[in-house]
């Protein structure tokens, strides 16, 4: 639009609001244009610029604010000027700025890289102290409608810069029902649910059109809406030297000092919206802003949060139209103190207040004791104050200090004879003097049996009181209360914010399996496959044909080095030393007690290196446990988990070596034996080994490669009828087989020999090993229960299930399945022995259950060998 | 910023000293003093008998800029990014390991199981 439609735009503002049209003005955007729309629609009133490109700026003067196209929006009028240092930003700015969450930390993010880019086209540094035009201006034309909230299901309208509470007063409504009023945040009297958040302070938050309002009222219970799950609160960690909480001039010269000596500071008040609930451990502050949780990390924190004003305690003192010295203050700039409002004198104290819900006339003492009444709509009280220390006293212990008036210590008020002490638990004198009576006359025994101090505003208001009591009846000053965090209400969002469930991991073949239909399971902490949706035919395809399954998640070591014999002699209670090059050996992990808490494979692959490997569940731990005890056995070996970076694909099934030679592996190794091989193209470690009770070969290999093998396998086994087993069928084919799950068939106590593998443990290897010295003397104790397999006719049993002998409990059943090829259930249990010997039954879900010798299925082993 | 990617790697493991002396243009993350990982396929030989050197196929990379990483740092983990350097920890409760090198860039790595994970807390 060319200037001659500025022009227009210009006089027809001045016909609307009265303007002389020769009354000069500017035309400019912002920068992004677009925060115009803010002008009009969001509230702001307040811009600002790098001062030295800001001369112009002068209070009065009147602007043509422009849109990106260059087209007049509307008019506005500078009503302030001020010049400052970029720190020294005030602190109603963000706010008035009404960009993002208001917060002045948004402005400062927003800020900053402008002020920059501007010093940097005018051949400034930008720094902290780097001068700011900070320009308040009021919108002229087209005016703004009042903007409007919802207070108790009535619609209010609300002045620019109103907080919640004041617009409550503004439209008539005390905010919370009664009780003084302090404007401040220390007393729970404006307490209301805005936009569905309960205990809401009304007086710290800003007034927003459109907000809903209800009020709940001192010690009132609100009924804690359901809030929409859309509603997530995020979290965000900062770092700093110096956290300094609060900006009133003490605080700011303290940030101020911290920044002069090289320190990074960060400066946190409740009138920014950046409310600190709590000081834990670090020290780290949970900080509560509109946008989210601030953690902040700070290695000294110093609390500069000024004084609360002292609240009345006397009958009455929950009426409508009592005010604190500050808060009148307030209403009074907002032109909201009633006329009628009378004010005390500073210290004279009321003896009570009198109305009908709102007060109506105030009775104080004169001079000699007499009671004096004064009519009046409201009451102004000046009654000194208190630090405001809640947050120095958690920090107890820790880098935290407090300066200014939160560090002095003020003179108690009289012990108040009548009245709510705390109106946050509705707790009176009367309360208190029935808890001193019976007995509670230390202040956390006081606190304890009253409730007093335990409400919303955590002792604000009461704490001088109790004290003030407790000093008046046992003749001596006690010290405040224990602050713990919070000392405000958290929504559950916030108190989950930041926090996640512990990740499940996925195999390189997750989504290979979905796209087979798996359902897949957590197991392990591993995503695996539970079953392709026909467990009964993908056993089959094992027991008598060729299946592959996805053994990624076993856990997977490296180890190398000139003591990686001798280190692995005292890991493993089974020889290492003989195991040749090539072989596969089955190995237990015991702990120093002697009880079973892995098992896996160890692997030579030279005289100095091998390759173990671990149960699924066992893999995370693996790692820090063969560390630790290399470390802790002073070995010198070079360790490597090696779990994430490669995949295993089992194949499995009596024509798995058939398919294997199709697919390169020439001669798939014996039983129990190793091959590096070339398989579908792909480098693979093959491991022969039988957890199935067929010949079962493990291919290991990159994990990147694992999508293109396990293709590769299925296409070439599809004349063979290949299938994918899931876990389901892993666990049913491998209970016939007697071999046992680490952490289903074993408890924390499970020793080889209660297991019944004694086999596994060679106390005379000649090498000391981990849990050799508890073996010993447990050995020399007769063995009580043993873990056994059992038969039974018909349905598995459900696992966990008892094992009954003449109405005891002698046991219970750890694994159970219907074999299909048995024709009958087949149980692994624990079973007590009763006279030294396991009875020859038991009693399972009602029917006889026989005992028999492991394996289930090819005791011989010539099935695996084969 | 991009989504994390699956990459392969060469890890080293070797004595202290023999990784000490170990040159290469690759980029490299120290994890620990006998712990070493390269991005990349490299041919390294460290001078100690017993190395480990493998192809490392368990991690995922995203490249961002230091600020974007301090940023990512700042909303999802309780820890502080150096200037530069190797930092290792918990972002969404995901475990991952930050390289930031003086010019500004940073490199994410997360391990492969946890990738979609990466991808779904850390946009």
């Amino acid at each position: 639009m060319a200037d001659e439609g500025i022009d227009a735009f210009w006089r027809l503002a001045c016909a609307g609001a009265e303007i002389d049209p020769a009354t000069p003005y500017d035309a400019w955007s912002f920068a992004p244009p677009p925060l115009v729309d803010l002008v009009l629609h969001g509230g702001k009133r307040a811009t600002s610029g790098l001062a030295a490109e800001c001369h112009d700026d002068v209070a009065g003067g009147y602007s043509v604010l422009l849109d990106a196209a260059g087209g007049p929006v509307c008019v506005i009028r500078t009503t302030s000027v001020e010049v400052a240092s970029y720190r020294d930003v005030p602190p109603d700015f963000g706010w008035l700025e009404g960009e993002g969450d208001r917060s002045l930390r948004y402005w400062r993010l927003v800020h900053e890289p402008f002020l920059r880019e501007r010093c940097l086209a005018n051949g400034l540094e930008f720094a902290d102290d780097t001068l700011v035009s900070y320009q308040r201006f009021e919108l002229v034309w087209p005016a703004a409608p009042a903007p409007t909230l919802t207070a108790d299901g009535r619609e209010i309208a609300f002045a620019s810069g109103d907080s919640v509470a004041v617009a409550l007063v503004r439209s008539g409504l005390h905010p919370g029902h009664g009780g003084t009023l302090c404007l401040a945040g220390d007393c729970p009297n404006c307490l209301c649910v805005i936009d569905d958040v309960a205990y809401s302070r009304a007086c710290l938050t800003p007034a927003v059109a459109g907000m809903r309002i209800e009020r709940q009222g001192a010690g009132g219970t609100a009924v804690v809406p359901a809030v929409a799950a859309d509603r997530a609160v995020g979290s965000r960690h900062l770092h700093c030297d110096v956290a300094v909480i609060g900006r009133g001039a003490t605080g700011r010269a303290a940030g101020d000092e911290a920044r002069a000596a090289g320190r990074s500071v960060i400066e946190l008040d409740q009138l920014n919206g950046e409310e600190v609930a709590g000081v834990y451990q670090g020290p780290r502050l949970l900080v509560r802003t509109p946008s989210g949780l601030l953690h902040v990390h700070a290695v000294e924190v110093i609390v500069a949060t000024g004084a609360s004003e002292e609240q009345p305690v006397c009958p009455g003192s929950d009426l409508a139209g009592l005010y604190t010295a500050a808060a009148a203050e307030v209403l009074d700039g907002a032109g909201l103190l009633p006329a009628g409002t009378i004010r005390l004198g500073a210290g004279v104290r009321p003896v009570r207040f009198e109305g009908d819900g709102a007060v109506t006339g105030v009775v104080t003492l004169d001079a000699s004791g007499v009671e004096v009444r004064q009519p009046c709509v409201g009451v102004v009280l000046d009654l000194g104050s208190h630090p405001r220390d809640s947050l120095a006293r958690q920090g107890a212990g820790l880098p935290v200090r407090a300066v200014g008036s939160c560090a002095e210590i003020s003179a108690l008020p009289p012990a108040p004879a009548a009245g709510v002490v705390c109106a946050c638990t509705g707790t009176t004198v009367d309360d208190l003097a029935s808890v001193w009576e019976r007995g509670f006359q230390t202040m956390e025994l006081f606190k304890r049996a009253t409730l007093a101090g335990t409400g919303t505003c955590q002792g604000a208001a009461c704490l001088p009181h109790l004290r003030a009591y407790l000093a008046a009846r046992g003749g001596d000053e006690q010290p405040a209360f224990t602050a713990r965090p919070l000392t405000r209400q958290m929504t559950m969002m916030e108190a989950a914010a930041g926090t996640w469930h512990p990740p499940t991991r996925r195999t390189a073949l997750h989504e290979t399996h979905r796209a087979l239909g798996a359902r897949m399971e957590r197991f392990g902490g591993w995503w695996r496959p539970w079953t392709y949706g026909d467990t009964l035919g993908e056993y089959e395809a094992v027991r008598a044909g060729v299946s592959i399954g996805d053994v990624s998640t076993l856990g997977k070591m490296l180890v190398s080095g000139p003591d990686a014999v001798g280190f692995l002699e005292r890991i493993y209670p089974c020889p290492v030393g003989d195991l040749e090059p090539g072989r596969v050996r089955y190995a237990l992990l015991l702990d120093e007690r002697g009880y079973v808490f892995d098992d896996g494979v160890i692997i030579r692959d030279d005289e100095r290196r091998f390759f173990l490997t671990f149960t699924t569940g066992g893999a995370s731990g693996a790692e820090a446990w063969l560390r630790d005890w290399a470390e802790a056995f002073g070995c010198d070996v070079r360790l490597l988990d090696r779990t994430a970076a490669l995949g295993a694909i089992n194949v499995t099934g009596p024509r798995a070596a058939a398919l294997l030679r199709r697919c390169g592996l020439d001669t798939p190794p014996a039983f129990l034996r190793t091959a590096d091989a070339v398989v579908c193209g792909v480098p693979c470690r093959v491991l022969r080994i039988g957890f199935t009770g067929e010949p079962s070969f493990e291919l290991h290999h990159d994990a990147g490669r694992s999508a293109e093998l396990w293709e590769a396998l299925m296409a070439a086994g599809a004349a063979d009828d290949i299938r994918p087993h899931g876990l389901e069928a892993l666990l049913a084919l491998r209970l016939e087989k007697g071999h046992i799950i680490v952490g289903m068939d074993t408890d924390f106590d499970s020793t080889p020999r209660r297991l019944g593998m004694e086999w596994a443990v060679r106390m005379d290897k000649g090498h000391d090993f981990l849990g050799r010295d508890a073996l010993e003397r447990i050995d020399r104790i007769p063995l009580d229960r043993r873990l056994v397999g059992l038969e039974v006719d018909g349905d598995a049993p459900v696992e966990g299930a008892p094992l009954l002998d003449g109405g005891a409990v002698r046991g219970n059943v750890t694994s159970a399945w219907r074999s299909p090829v048995l024709g009958r259930a087949v149980l692994l249990a624990f079973a007590d022995l009763v006279d030294g010997a396991v009875p020859p039954t038991f009693e399972v879900d009602g029917r006889t259950a026989r005992v028999v010798d492991l394996p289930f299925l090819d005791p011989e082993g010539v099935r695996v060998r084969a | 910023m991009s989504a994390p990617e699956p990459i392969f790697c060469t890890r080293v493991v070797a004595s202290p000293a023999a990784l000490d002396a170990l040159a290469t243009d690759a980029v490299a993350l120290r994890l620990a003093p006998d712990d070493l990982l390269l991005v990349g396929a490299v041919d390294v030989r460290p001078d100690d008998p017993d190395a480990i050197v493998c192809r490392d196929d368990g991690w995922a990379l995203r490249r961002m800029t230091a600020a974007e990483a301090s940023a990512l740092v700042a909303d999802h983990g309780d820890w502080s990014v150096p200037p530069a350097g190797i930092a290792q920890g918990a972002l969404a409760g995901l475990p991952v390991k930050l390289l930031i090198d003086p010019a500004g860039d940073a490199l994410l790595l997360v391990p492969r199981p946890y990738l979609a994970d990466a991808v779904e807390r850390l946009p």
